[in-house]
């Protein structure tokens, strides 16, 4: 809002409206904005008027309803809590890309704009303050920081109703807008004039509720437009990073909880005359329920093990059956040394109920003559552990939703700044 | 509160529960060959 228009506006209330007569038709027009209103369009035949001056000069003829206005003059309607009514409105374009400009009124609070640009709706207020620009070409207003956006040279195609300067089709202004969603600063510079406007971005049923209008569908993403994954995402990362810290701390608690104990089973022997069924134990499980690992290492080359295993209750029989195997390979060839394969292998062995436990193990091996190696197999158990494995499936449930709105974030920003000379994402 | 948040926060939940109960009962997802046998033959004759 300008100067200028701020104190007709708070004039504006202790004033009455007036009726004029149309110079072209005779018919009776009714003024709302009297004394803030230069030119207006006559209800009868539609012709441009200038009322400024005492006499309400013809202007220009404008057939109204060929513009087929998306919101009728007059119309009325209750936006951020306050009631307006429509008064004029113009068609602006740059470079065939159309958009149209409804001038509110309401006689205590003045003008204000409704801009509607491809099925989005934005309300404009102008600013009475002359904002300056920091070195890096962004704006600081509001406590929000501004980005430039674009600019360019928009033109009045058409305009109809009131309007408080004198504005015709061809009126041509320099633009520069710069957005911090959902708020938009647009700059328009004509002549030595420097006008600043706040726009801020309706949703459309918003709209549609305050003047009955049908907007048509959103194609595309407007330039202050919210990004509605930004919006989602600031609900779900504070409980996101709480889950994530009490993830942390259950970890913790059960990991300083669980026994760790490890027992050393001794070495399984490949030996001409021992049998290759081999029993180690009895080692006692004292966790009501516990994790255990079995690690068995040796010191192959270019050879492997596989150990059939059966973990056996000595009290129940219940057995667990499971397979240890690992093999380790390595040369040299016109690359140089190569290696694959592991001198060790991990089992885990989940949900043991505390008891008594017999391991039996039977083994083979083989090396690259086919012959059993002659190396023990070291066995080691670890009672009770605590993996990492769980951790990380929590961390990756907690943090999947959040990622996935994150990307979704870097999409609707892309496609934001897709529209811009200045995209951020340009070169991507 | 939107139903995607208070449905992320169930999803939390079952998150943290899984992990509290499955460290507590020393259970592991995708423990590979490990099977359960039935008490017999290869039981009992190692049992003690």
């Amino acid at each position: 809002m300008s100067a200028s228009e701020s104190s007709v506006a708070s004039a504006a209330a202790a004033r009455t409206a007036k009726v004029v007569s149309c110079p072209a038709c005779g018919a009776s027009l009714t003024l709302r904005a009297l004394g803030q209103s230069v030119m207006a369009a006559c209800p009868s035949c539609q012709s441009q008027l200038d009322v400024s001056r005492a006499d309400v000069r013809l202007i220009q003829r404008y057939r109204e309803q060929v513009t087929k206005l998306r919101i009728p003059l007059g119309t009325r309607g209750v936006l951020k809590g306050e009631r307006f009514e429509v008064i004029g409105a113009m068609q602006r374009s740059v470079s065939g890309y159309r958009w149209e400009e409804y001038l509110l009124f309401n006689p205590y609070l003045g003008f204000r704009w409704l801009v509607f640009d491809a099925g989005h709706w934005n309300f404009g207020t102008m600013l009475r303050e002359n904002l300056s620009l920091s070195p890096s070409g962004t704006l600081e207003y509001g406590g929000r920081k501004f980005t430039k956006f674009q600019s360019g040279k928009p033109v009045v195609d058409w305009a109809v109703g009131e309007f408080y300067w004198r504005v015709t089709a061809g009126d041509r202004v320099n633009s520069s807008d710069y957005i911090a969603p959902p708020f938009m600063l647009s700059l328009e510079k004509a002549d030595d004039e420097y006008t600043w406007t706040q726009l801020e971005y309706l949703e459309p049923d918003e709209v549609e509720a305050a003047f009955h209008v049908h907007s048509p569908a959103r194609d595309n993403v407007a330039p202050n437009q919210p990004n509605p994954a930004s919006r989602a995402m600031s609900r779900v990362v504070q409980i996101a990073l709480t889950a994530l810290v009490l993830a942390i701390g259950v970890q913790v608690f059960t990991a300083v909880r669980a026994r760790s104990s490890t027992i050393s089973l001794g070495n399984y022997s490949f030996e001409k005359g021992v049998a290759p069924e081999q029993v180690y134990g009895p080692f006692t499980f004292d966790a009501p329920f516990s994790l255990n690992e079995l690690t068995a290492s040796a010191g192959l080359n270019n050879s492997w093990v596989e150990l059939d295993c059966s973990l056996v209750n000595t009290v129940t029989g219940e057995t667990r059956e499971f397979t240890n195997a690992f093999s380790f390979y390595q040369g040299s060839d016109s690359d140089g040394p190569w290696s694959e394969g592991d001198r060790h292998d991990t089992s885990l062995l989940p949900t043991i109920p505390a008891g008594t436990y017999n391991l039996v193990v039977e083994g083979a091996s083989g090396d690259d003559h086919d012959q059993r190696i002659q190396q023990p197999v070291s066995l080691s158990l670890t009672h009770d552990v605590v993996p990492w494995r769980n951790f990380w499936l929590a961390v990756l449930a907690i943090v999947a939703y959040p990622l996935y709105l994150a990307l979704r974030v870097h999409a609707f920003e892309r496609q934001r700044w897709s529209e811009s000379d200045l995209s951020p994402y340009s070169s991507d | 509160m939107r139903p995607g948040t208070l449905i992320y926060i169930v999803l939390c939940g079952l998150a943290l529960s899984f992990l509290a109960f499955a460290n507590l009962r020393g259970y592991v997802p995708f423990a590979s060959n490990v099977a359960q046998a039935a008490r017999g033959a290869t039981a009992g004759h190692f049992h003690k």
